[in-house]
C-alpha cells in the first residue's frame, strides 16, 4: 500500500511539472504580448504610446527574453520564493491578486462533490431496486435532462427566474456586510448561503451521470451469485442489499471521483462568471482576454493542481475500498 | 413419508414469468429427503435441478412463482414448516437459511463477495444464527477451516476469495455451510468446476463431514460417476420432471426408464473397443418454451409409443418401495 | 415449402450485422424519436434559407427585442378560421416605467402565408430560390421575437443550426482521427509505445478541460476572420476531444487482438488482411460509432459554452452559443425571455444524440439485456 501511494505521489509530481510546461506554452500562444495589448487598448482609448514606451514596458516585464528564459525564471521564482510572477494588469504580485479566490473555488468544488454524491447515490440505488417503476422512469428522464442542459444555461435560467420573480439576485458570493470582512464563522455561513446555487448547478451533470452508472452497475451486481449465496446464508433485507451489491457497485463510482472533481473544476469558471462569484473562474477569463499571462498561467496551474490532487486522493480512496487494487491483483 | 423423512416435496411446480413467455422450469416433481442420507438429483442442463435446489430455500429470483405443490420441512415430526407458503420476507425463512438448510454453490469464486474476506462472511453467518460473540465466531471459523482441510487457517481466515485456489475456495464454502450444523446441505454441482483429483478430495470431505455432523445432503450434478459415489437415493430429472427415482443400486443396476438407460449407456467405459462409437442420445434438448404434450422425453426416446407418449403424461409405476418410473413403455411392459 | 415462421428465422440468420443492429435499434422508441429530431435538424442545417423567413442578419428596422408575433386563428368576424393571421406591434410608452413597450396592434393584420415568395437566396451558395416556408407579404412575422439588434430569432436559430452541427461533426471527425491514430497505435503495438501514450493522455487529462479550451481559444487573435476562427475552433475541439476516444479505441483494439475468434480465424487459415477487415474491423466499428455518437453532445456543449463566453465563434457566424451570448446581459433581457429559445435547440440536440447513442449502444451489443 505504501508503495502504491509513493508511486502515485511520484507520478503526481511529474505530472505537475509537465502541466506547468503545457500551461506556459498555452499562455504564450497568443501573438503579441501584454505590452502590445496594453498599447492597443490605450490607442483605442485615444492615448498613443511611443515605440520607446512600449519597449520600456517590454523591458520591465522581461517580455523580450526568449521563451525558455522566461519559463525557467518563472519556475524558479515559484519553487524558490513562492513567487508566481506579477500581474501586468493589476501591477501586483499574482498571488496577491488571486488572494481568497482559491479558497472560494475549493469550497465550491467540495460543496458540489458533497451534493453530487449525497443526491446521486440514494437515487441510483432506488432506481436500480425499483426498476421500471414510475419513480425509475422519472429519475431516468431527469437524468437525461441533467446531462443535456449546459451548466451555464441552467445558471442563467435560475438567475433569470430569481430576478424576475423574487426581485433578489441569487448571484454573488456574500451579502454586502460580509463582503470584505475578515473570516469568521458567520462569514462562512453567509458564503454557504450564496454558493449553494452554483454548487447545485455544477452538481447536476455529475449527479445525472453517477445515477446512470450506479443504476447500471447495481442492476448487474444484484443478480450475481454472491448475492444469492449471502441470501442463502440468511442475510436479508436492507443489509443484504447494502452490504453486498451496493458495496461492490461503489467501487466504480469511487474510481471516477477524480474525474468528477476534474469536471466540476472544469465547469466552474463558466458558472462563476454567470452567477458573479468572485472565485478563480472570472479572474481567469479576464486575464486571458487581457493577456495577463502570469496571472492566467498561475490560475490554470492551480486549477490543474486541484484536479491532480483530486485524482490522487481518489486513487487512494479506491485502493482503500478495493482489496484487489491494494494487493496488486489484476482484475 | 415416514418418521425418517426430513424434507418432503410434493408435486412441486415452479414457473418463471419472463418477458418471452412463461417458462415451466419444474412441472410437478415429488421426492423425499430422509435424515442422515444423501439424495442425488441428476440431469442435463435445463432439467430444472438448480431450480429445485434454490426452491428448497426459497432463494429463487423474483420472476419465479411456486405454481402448485408443497415443500414441507419436518424439523418437528408432527408440525412441518410449510416452506412453500412462507412469504418472501418471512423471518422463519431468514432463520432457516444458513442454519437449518445450507447451500454449497458451483462457482466458489463467484459465490464469495469480492470485497469481504472469507472469514468475514463466515463470521457473519455464525453471528446471525447463533448467540456467539465476534471473537467466538472467529475461533469457530478458524476451527471449521481447519476441519475442512485448509492449511494455515489463521492466515486464510483473513484472506479474500481471489487469494485462494479453486479447491481451497470450495472447501471454504463447505466450511461456511457446515459451520452452523445444518440438518440439510444442498450441494449444487459442487465439484463441476474443479479438476478431478480435487474433486475426489472434496467428495471424500463431504462424506466425512456428513458422518460427523449427522446431516442430509441433496447433491445435484450432471455427473453420473459422482452421484454413484455419493447418493443413497437418486432422482433422474429431465426438462422439469422426474423420469425415474430409486436407490443407487436400483438406478445403476436395474434402470428402467429409457432416458436413464441411455444415460448410462452414454458413459464411455474403460476397456470398450477403441473403434466403438460413443452412444449419444439422439436429438437435442428442446427449447425451454417449446411446450410439449405428453412425456417430455418422447421427442428423443427410442421407445416412444406414438399416440400415447406424445399425448398423455405417463403415470407412475412402482417397481419397489423405493423404485418408481414415469414411463408408458414401462407400464405397457408389465401387461 | 418453408413455413412463415421458418422464413422469418432464415431472414434473421442470414441478415448482415448492420441489418441486425438496425432491427434492434428500431425497437427503442426514444432512439427513433431522437433520430427524427436529429433528422429535422439536419434538414434545417441543409436548407436554412427555405425554412427561415429571413436571413440571419436581416434587421427589422428599430424593432429591438420585439416579442413573438401574435398569431390568431380568427377571421375578420371573430370566428374560428384555419387561416392564421399575424398581428403587428406598435410601440407605446409605458406610463409606469416610461419605457417603450410593445403592444399588440389589432389593426395591423397580415395573413400568414405558407410557401411564400420572399427574399431571394442561394441554396448551398449557388442554387437560386426564393420560396420560404412561411412569411407575410408586408411587414414582419417574428415567431420567436427579435434580439437586441432587431433580427428575427427564429431565422437566426435555424441558420445557427448549420454552424453548431457542422462544427460538432468536424470537431468530432478530427478528434476521431487523432484518437484512432494514437489509440490504435497504442493498443496495437503495446509495450513502451503504449506506456508513453498512456502517460501522455493522462497528463493532458490533468488539465481541466474547459479552462484548457478557454486558454487555447483566447489565443486566437482578434483580427482573425470569422471563417478562420470557425476552422480553428474545429481543430481545438478535436484536439481536446481525442483523449476519451483514444482511450476507448485502445481498449477495443486490445480486447480484439487477444480475442478467441481472432485466434480461431488464424487457425482456420485466414489471411491477416481478411482477419483485419472481415473480423476485427466490423467488431470494432460498431463500438466506435457508438462512442462517437455519445461524444457528440460534448462537442455541441463545448462549442456553445465557449461561444457563450465570447471565446468561440464570432459574428457574423451564428451558432447557438453565439445566440445565447446575447442572453448573457441579464438586465437587457430580463423582460425578453424569448431570447432563451435557442437554448431549447441545444437541449434537444444533446438529448437526441444521447437517445440515439444509447439506442445504438444497446443495439450494437448482442450481449446486452435488451433484445
Amino acid at each position: 500500500m505504501i508503495k502504491y501511494i509513493l508511486t502515485k505521489l511520484a507520478i503526481m509530481l511529474v505530472t505537475i511539472f509537465f502541466v506547468s510546461i503545457v500551461v506556459f506554452i498555452i499562455i504564450e500562444l497568443p501573438p503579441g504580448d501584454f505590452a502590445d495589448n496594453f498599447a492597443a487598448e490605450k490607442a483605442s482609448a485615444g492615448e498613443t504610446l511611443s515605440q520607446s514606451d512600449v519597449e520600456n514596458l517590454k523591458e520591465r516585464y522581461g517580455l523580450n527574453q526568449s521563451i525558455h528564459e522566461r519559463y525557467f525564471k518563472w519556475i524558479w521564482g515559484i519553487v524558490s520564493r513562492g513567487d508566481f510572477g506579477t500581474s501586468f494588469r493589476y501591477n501586483r504580485p499574482v498571488m496577491m491578486v488571486i488572494g481568497e479566490r482559491i479558497t472560494f473555488t475549493t469550497c465550491l468544488a467540495l460543496l458540489t462533490i458533497l451534493f453530487t454524491y449525497l443526491i446521486a447515490i440514494p437515487i441510483g440505488i432506488y432506481s436500480a431496486m425499483r426498476q421500471y417503476t414510475l419513480g425509475d422512469y422519472a429519475f431516468t428522464f431527469l437524468g437525461y435532462l441533467g446531462l443535456s442542459i449546459p451548466s451555464f444555461l441552467l445558471a442563467l435560467l435560475l438567475l433569470y427566474f430569481s430576478t424576475k420573480y423574487t426581485n433578489t439576485s441569487i448571484g454573488g458570493l456574500f451579502s454586502p456586510e460580509f463582503q470584505n470582512a475578515p473570516w469568521s464563522f458567520a462569514r462562512f455561513v453567509d458564503m454557504l448561503k450564496h454558493i449553494w446555487v452554483a454548487a447545485v448547478v455544477l452538481a447536476v451533470a455529475g449527479t445525472a451521470k453517477i445515477i446512470r452508472t450506479l443504476r447500471a452497475t447495481l442492476l448487474d451486481e444484484k443478480s450475481k451469485l454472491y448475492v444469492t449465496a449471502a441470501k442463502a446464508r440468511g442475510v436479508s433485507g436492507k443489509k443484504l442489499l447494502l452490504k453486498y451489491p451496493v458495496r461492490v457497485a461503489m467501487n466504480p463510482i469511487a474510481s471516477t471521483l477524480g474525474w468528477e472533481l476534474s469536471a466540476i473544476i472544469s465547469g466552474s469558471p463558466i458558472v462563476a462568471v454567470v452567477l458573479s462569484i468572485p472565485d478563480m473562474g472570472p479572474l481567469y477569463l479576464t486575464s486571458l482576454l487581457s493577456q495577463d499571462m502570469y496571472l492566467a498561467g498561475t490560475l490554470l496551474i492551480f486549477m490543474s493542481l486541484m484536479t491532480i490532487i483530486g485524482t490522487f486522493l481518489s486513487d487512494i480512496l479506491l485502493a482503500i475500498m478495493d482489496p484487489r487494487i491494494r494487493l496488486g491483483i489484476k482484475i | 413419508m415416514n418418521e425418517k423423512t426430513l424434507l418432503e416435496v410434493k408435486d412441486l411446480s415452479i414457473y418463471f414469468n419472463l418477458r418471452e413467455g412463461v417458462l415451466k422450469a419444474i412441472d410437478g416433481i415429488s421426492f423425499n429427503v430422509d435424515k442422515n442420507s444423501t439424495v442425488g438429483i441428476v440431469g442435463e442442463s435445463g432439467s430444472g435441478k438448480s431450480v429445485t435446489a434454490q426452491a428448497m430455500m426459497r432463494i429463487l429470483p423474483d420472476t419465479a412463482e411456486i405454481k402448485t405443490g408443497e415443500i414441507n420441512y419436518y424439523k418437528d415430526p408432527n408440525n412441518p414448516i410449510k416452506i412453500h407458503t412462507l412469504p418472501d420476507k418471512s423471518p422463519i425463512l431468514g432463520n432457516m437459511r444458513g442454519k437449518e438448510i445450507s447451500m454449497i454453490f458451483q462457482e466458489p469464486m463467484s459465490a464469495f463477495s469480492p470485497l469481504h474476506t472469507i472469514g468475514h462472511q463466515m463470521i457473519e453467518c455464525l453471528m446471525l444464527h447463533t448467540p456467539m460473540t465476534k471473537q467466538e465466531a472467529r475461533e469457530r471459523a478458524i476451527e471449521m477451516l481447519a476441519k475442512v482441510g485448509i492449511s494455515n487457517p489463521m492466515k486464510r481466515v483473513d484472506q479474500y476469495s481471489f487469494e485462494l485456489s479453486g479447491g481451497m475456495r470450495q472447501r471454504a464454502m463447505i466450511a461456511i455451510a457446515l459451520s452452523t450444523n445444518p440438518s440439510i446441505v444442498i450441494a449444487d454441482e459442487p465439484t463441476t468446476s474443479l479438476d478431478v483429483t480435487i474433486q475426489a478430495q472434496i467428495l471424500k470431505l463431504m462424506k466425512d463431514m456428513q458422518a460427523e455432523f449427522n446431516m442430509s445432503i441433496i447433491f445435484i450434478t450432471h455427473n453420473l460417476g459422482v452421484i454413484a459415489q455419493m447418493a443413497d437415493m437418486i432422482q433422474v430429472m429431465y426438462l422439469g420432471k422426474i423420469m425415474e427415482s430409486g436407490t443407487a443400486e436400483e438406478i445403476f443396476y436395474e434402470p428402467r426408464h429409457p432416458y436413464t438407460i441411455n444415460l448410462l449407456k452414454a458413459i464411455p467405459k474403460i476397456g470398450s473397443s477403441s473403434n466403438g462409437k460413443l452412444e449419444a442420445i439422439p436429438g437435442q434438448i428442446p427449447g425451454p418454451f417449446d411446450i410439449q404434450k405428453g412425456c417430455k422425453f418422447c421427442t428423443r426416446c427410442p421407445s416412444a409409443i406414438k399416440g400415447l407418449c406424445d399425448l398423455r403424461t405417463p403415470e407412475l409405476k412402482k417397481y419397489s418401495e423405493t423404485h418408481s418410473v414415469s414411463c408408458w413403455k414401462c407400464l405397457e411392459q408389465e401387461k | 415449402m418453408k413455413t412463415q415462421d421458418e422464413n422469418a428465422k432464415l431472414k434473421y440468420y442470414t441478415a448482415s450485422q448492420w441489418q441486425l443492429i438496425w432491427w434492434r435499434f428500431r425497437k427503442h422508441r426514444l432512439s427513433i424519436i431522437g433520430m427524427t429530431i436529429l433528422g429535422i435538424f439536419i434538414i434545417f442545417a441543409l436548407f436554412p434559407e427555405f425554412f427561415a423567413p429571413y436571413s440571419a442578419t436581416e434587421r427589422n428596422g428599430e424593432s429591438v427585442l420585439c416579442p413573438p408575433s401574435k398569431i390568431v386563428f380568427k377571421n375578420s368576424d371573430g370566428n374560428f378560421s384555419l387561416a392564421p393571421k399575424v398581428y403587428g406591434f406598435k410601440r407605446e410608452r409605458n406610463k409606469e416605467t416610461l419605457k417603450m413597450d410593445y403592444v399588440v396592434d389589432e389593426t395591423n393584420v397580415q395573413p400568414l402565408k405558407f410557401f411564400i415568395k420572399g427574399e431571394k437566396y442561394k441554396l448551398f451558395g449557388f442554387l437560386p430560390g426564393s420560396i420560404h416556408l412561411y412569411g407575410v407579404e408586408k411587414g414582419f412575422v417574428h415567431l420567436w421575437g427579435t434580439d437586441t439588434m432587431a433580427r428575427d430569432i427564429f431565422s437566426r436559430t435555424i441558420f445557427a443550426t448549420r454552424s453548431s452541427l457542422s462544427i460538432g461533426i468536424l470537431g468530432l471527425a478530427i478528434a476521431f482521427i487523432i484518437g484512432l491514430l494514437i489509440g490504435g497505435v497504442s493498443g496495437y503495438f503495446g509495450g513502451w509505445v503504449d506506456n508513453f501514450f498512456q502517460r501522455l493522455t493522462e497528463f493532458i487529462r490533468s488539465i481541466p478541460t474547459y479552462p484548457l479550451w478557454m486558454g487555447v481559444a483566447a489565443a486566437m487573435p482578434r483580427e482573425w476572420g470569422p471563417k478562420t476562427v470557425y476552422f480553428m475552433m474545429t481543430i481545438i475541439l478535436g484536439f481536446i476531444g481525442w483523449t476519451t476516444l483514444a482511450r476507448r479505441i485502445r481498449s477495443q483494439i486490445i480486447s480484439i487482438r487477444e480475442a478467441d475468434f481472432v485466434i480461431a480465424a488464424k487457425l482456420c487459415g485466414a489471411s491477416d488482411m481478411r482477419i483485419i477487415f472481415k473480423h476485427m474491423i466490423p467488431t470494432f466499428i460498431s463500438y466506435v460509432i457508438v462512442d462517437l455518437t455519445i461524444s457528440f453532445p460534448n462537442m455541441i456543449l463545448s462549442e456553445t459554452s465557449l461561444s457563450f463566453l465570447g471565446l468561440g465563434l464570432r459574428p457574423p457566424v451564428t451558432s447557438w452559443g453565439v445566440l445565447l451570448r446575447s442572453a448573457q446581459n441579464l438586465n437587457s433581457i430580463v423582460n425578453s425571455p424569448w431570447m432563451f429559445i435557442p437554448a431549447i435547440f441545444v437541449i434537444l440536440a444533446v438529448l437526441s444524440f444521447s437517445f440515439v447513442g444509447d439506442g445504438l449502444r444497446d443495439a450494437a451489443d448482442p450481449y446486452s439485456e435488451k433484445s
